[in-house]
């Protein structure tokens, strides 16, 4: 419990690998290496595929929009030049400058992310690589054992391609799932390898190796303010599959049921059924596929299409609820539950998992920033209707902060038109600054509450921040 | 668990304060050393001293204040037994004015009474004459052999008499009974005929008896609290009076003699405690009328409130009232509300008319002036006073919860649950992951929907003394199971291990 409040998503990234390639190095005998051998084998095989990744993030904070150069780091994990690395590196990247192990620097291109792991694939031109740069093979992350001895490589606080040593410490260590800067959902699809080789801001989306060369893990985790040595890699194994949907169809599409579960163990005999199988339905969403299902918290789900479900303890979580992911979106499910110590059967229809990522936008005039609001921001905020669009910042001294805007309304009229999305709101907000309109009434949801403010710009301020006093 | 959440202190009351200010620019006494106490004054000290009695309790909040659990003070004060069913007199000092800020209003609790030499009682509050500042308490359980005070008649006294006042020393000194001989100082008719006293008395006379020169009972030291109330931050005129500003809902006052002739009347009924007026609600959300806002609509108006939010059932409700109305006028007056600041006088206008009293609003709606007669309801509690249970075996406090809660957390109307206001640093229930604000909707597969489910749930834990239960949980807008263990649990010492 105290772990998972200290869970920090480092906000510099790492790189990893995960294609084919290199499968010779799997046939290298060990026989008669030592363990320096082995580290120098591993070394050589993965590090000319590490990627020094400089993106410049587009940023929104206190109400405006800037740029931000940050260090992550990627590992190139096929001949074309893929490059496997975390989304909370490249997500909202404008420009991904990339330096590769001879120090050649190329742009790359982003070819998809996926949110829900924290995974992203970004490609460069390899004939524009040069020399000794060449992809690393991916391993097997089923076949790892505690105790393993691996490396961790990337760029920590930007040094780049620097060599940790360390050994799996955990390979089940289960977090739930978090956000991401940005509000989108992540990390619930997986437990996580923990390693105490040194991972720090910067190695985020690097690679974990184990001694035969192989990446088997994508580093992304750390605890850097409490903790020392408590790193966490995605094991490769969910990483290589991200990656191949990614690159076939740039993005992933998941199913969504609208249930959060939790582990039998321990709740089971409270709800009547024995411990060895099954999950507990602990929330189910509303007018979600679960609820019209008539599904309802303290249900436990023993079967789902015929096949047996076991979450004992909450590390068995993630695969559960990456197995109702995967699940086909728009197909019929059915599941078996109990209830007060009867069978139920319930038929429900998947749904697409609704996106959580927002584009935000800067009213520079004004002095704040706005985002569209997702189905989940709705329901977290119990926001009434489907009209508005959230403020996500209000800049000090601004007209807006003059006016009493805050974070977190919803402005659902804006002189006395109706915002239907971020779009409709653009085309307003460049209308009224193109006639420089000088007072605008801004309807707002706070909460359950209905304000009224008026936006008084002047248009020759700086930045929509209000003229100092004295100012002619 | 609840006494931690209080700081302790002690504090003596601001009026005594003044009155030591008092003291301190008053001219030196000029009483002559005698030889000790005339034999009267002897006799009626040890006639009387089981009569004396020290008073100690708590002042605690009458409210919780926003954000924080309030102040705990301890206070105590001196008595006098005035029959055999355990009926006490006493200054009315602890008792706080009526229609202060319930949050910064001290109230009094927990009174006990203290003999020398004796366990303490308990004892309640039984009257109050705010007029006279005079209360009464009675024993809960009165002990055998109380005497029944006879009171001398009241005698016109001068400036010059021979008085002495009987209290009790402090508590280091097992509030053994003292007595200060003195004299009567001045004489005064208005509001009513009272005596200053040439004593420096302490702390513990306050309430005390006051014996004639011939050791007779006359009255009691009562304190005439000036009429004035000290307004909020501002300081009195009567610079004796500065400390007066210090505490809320008290006002500064004079530690006089108040002869028996003023209470007798009340010796066999005290007059009823009355409580703090209900306050009235109209059930909205405000916003005030900005210049800009006024310029914008071009309103020709003052100022005035924005509705902002009409609470579902609430008198605004009823009376028709909608988000985006602009009240402008109460009673026919003008609301001159431009800001924030100006609405909490609105709202104590509202508060003091009363529920089930009705007043007449005017209002804009779409640019057009509307009338409303609102009839006023009294206002719920809200989560600061919110009625709390505390479980002591779990290690948590819950409330009830109230209209605040789901306007504050979007909640839809009609959820019900009790909110866990706190938890135990160390309690079975924080170990279990119990967080605050979390709403607790059903215990052990028994469903919880207000405080009364929850006592019979965590009555029937303690009756089947499970290892560990299950509460169901709302936690923002997710629900989840929140398994705990209990204090129940056997240890290896009642296990039949070897």
């Amino acid at each position: 419990m105290r772990l998972r409040r200290r869970t920090v998503v480092l906000s510099a990234a790492a790189l990893l690998a995960l294609a084919p390639g290199y499968a010779c190095a799997r046939r290298t005998p060990d026989a008669g290496l030592s363990q320096q051998e082995r580290i120098y084998r591993a070394r050589d095989r993965v590090l000319p595929a590490l990627v020094h990744i400089q993106p410049v993030l587009e940023v929104f904070r206190q109400g405006e929009r800037g740029k931000v150069a940050v260090t992550g780091s990627g590992v190139i994990f096929s001949p074309d030049g893929y490059i496997l690395t975390n989304t909370h590196v490249v997500g909202r990247a404008q420009r991904l400058s990339c330096t590769l192990f001879n120090h050649a620097e190329l742009e790359a291109r982003l070819i998809g992310i996926d949110p829900l792991s924290d995974l992203a694939v970004i490609r460069v031109d390899m004939s524009s690589a040069g020399e000794g740069v060449h992809h690393a093979p991916l391993g097997d992350s089923s076949r790892l054992q505690a105790g393993q001895v691996v490396l961790a490589m990337g760029s920590p606080l930007g040094l780049a391609r620097s060599i940790s040593l360390g050994v799996i410490s955990s390979l089940d260590r289960y977090f739930p799932a978090s956000e991401l800067p940005g509000g989108a959902i992540t990390g619930a699809l997986n437990t996580w390898i923990q390693t105490d080789a040194a991972i720090n801001p910067g190695n985020s989306g690097g690679p974990l190796v184990d001694l035969g060369g192989n990446v088997i893990g994508i580093n992304a985790r750390a605890i850097p303010v409490f903790g020392e040595n408590l790193g966490f890699a995605i094991p490769i194994n969910l990483a290589r599959e991200v990656a191949a949907a990614l690159i076939a169809g740039g993005e992933i599409s998941r199913a969504w049921i609208g249930v959060t579960f939790q582990q039998i163990r321990g709740l089971g005999s409270h709800f009547g059924v024995t411990e060895d199988r099954g999950a507990v339905v602990g929330s189910v969403a509303r007018g979600s596929p679960a609820e019209q299902a008539g599904l309802t918290p303290g249900d436990v789900i023993t079967d789902i299409n015929g096949s047996s479900v076991v979450a004992l303890f909450e590390e068995d979580l993630p695969r559960l609820q990456k197995m109702i992911a995967d699940l086909p979106i728009g197909q019929a499910v059915s599941m078996t539950y109990m209830r007060d110590g009867s069978r139920g059967d319930a038929s429900l229809v998947t749904r697409a998992r609704p996106d959580a990522d927002v584009a935000e936008f800067e009213c520079r005039e004004w002095g704040f920033t706005v985002s569209d609001i997702t189905l989940e921001m709705r329901r977290q905020l119990r926001l009434p209707g489907d009209k508005g669009v959230r403020v996500t910042g209000v800049k000090d001294n601004s007209f807006a902060e003059e006016a009493g805007l805050r974070p977190g309304d919803v402005i659902v009229r804006l002189e006395g038109r109706e915002l239907s999305d971020l779009n409709s709101y653009k085309d307003l907000y460049r209308e009224m600054v193109t006639s420089r309109r000088g007072a605008l009434l801004a309807e707002v949801r706070r909460g359950r509450l209905l304000n009224f403010f008026v936006i008084k710009p002047t248009y020759d301020a700086q930045n929509g921040r209000t003229p100092p006093p004295g100012s002619p | 668990m609840r006494r931690r959440r209080y700081h302790h202190e002690k504090m003596t009351s601001a009026r005594r304060m003044v009155f030591g200010a008092a003291l301190l620019l008053a001219p030196a006494s000029a009483r002559a050393a005698g030889e000790g106490m005339s034999a009267e004054l002897r006799q009626g000290f040890a006639m009387h001293k089981g009569n004396i009695v020290a008073i100690t309790y708590t002042l605690r909040p009458l409210e919780k204040p926003t954000g924080g659990e309030g102040r705990k003070v301890e206070d105590a004060l001196c008595g006098v037994i005035v029959d055999a069913s355990g009926l006490i007199l006493t200054s009315g000092d602890p008792f706080p004015d009526l229609g202060g800020d319930p949050r910064h209003t001290l109230g009094p609790v927990e009174f006990k009474v203290h003999r020398a030499g004796r366990a303490p009682l308990d004892a309640e509050p039984v009257g109050l004459d705010r007029d006279l500042n005079l209360a009464w308490l009675r024993l809960k359980s009165p002990p055998a052999g109380l005497a029944a005070l006879e009171w001398a008649d009241a005698e016109r006294l001068e400036v010059g008499d021979e008085v002495a006042v009987m209290g009790v020393m402090s508590r280091n000194y097992d509030f053994a009974p003292v007595i200060h001989p003195t004299v009567v100082n001045a004489v005064v008719d208005k509001p009513r005929r009272m005596y200053s006293v040439d004593a420096h008395l302490n702390d513990f006379s306050i309430g005390g008896l006051v014996l004639s020169s011939r050791g007779k009972p006359i009255g009691i030291i009562g304190e005439d609290v000036l009429k004035e109330r000290v307004p909020d931050g501002t300081l009195p005129r009567n610079p004796l009076s500065i400390l007066g500003s210090m505490a809320q809902g008290r006002r500064p006052g004079y530690p006089m003699i108040f002869t028996s002739a003023l209470f007798a009347s009340q010796l066999g009924s005290p007059p009823p405690i009355e409580k703090d007026p209900k306050r009235s609600w109209l059930g909205i959300i405000m916003q005030p009328l900005s210049e800009d806002l006024s310029a914008y609509w071009k309103l020709d108006v003052e100022g005035g409130i924005i509705v902002a939010s009409v609470l579902d059932g609430s008198p605004a409700d009823k009376a028709g009232l909608r988000p985006a109305d602009i009240l402008v006028a109460l009673e026919g007056e003008s609301l001159r509300v431009r800001r924030d600041e100006e609405l909490p006088e609105f709202r104590r206008k509202i508060e003091r008319v009363g529920p089930g009293m009705a007043v007449s609003l005017e209002y804009l709606r779409q640019g057009e002036r509307h009338n409303a007669t609102v009839t006023l309801a009294e206002a719920p509690r809200t989560a600061v006073t919110a009625a709390e249970r505390e479980d002591e075996d779990l290690g948590l406090i819950v409330r009830e919860i109230t209209l605040d809660d789901i306007q504050g957390q979007a909640l839809e109307p009609g959820v019900t649950g009790v909110v866990v206001a706190e938890v135990d640093g160390g309690g079975w229930a924080r170990i279990g992951g119990l967080d605050a604000d979390d709403i607790i909707q059903a215990i052990g597969g028994v469903s919880v929907a207000n405080l009364e489910d929850f006592q019979v749930a965590m009555d029937r834990l303690r009756k089947t003394r499970p290892d560990s239960t299950v509460m169901f949980v709302r936690r923002r807008t997710e629900t989840l199971f929140v398994r705990m263990r209990t204090p129940w649990r056997p240890t290896p010492a009642d296990s039949s291990l070897p």
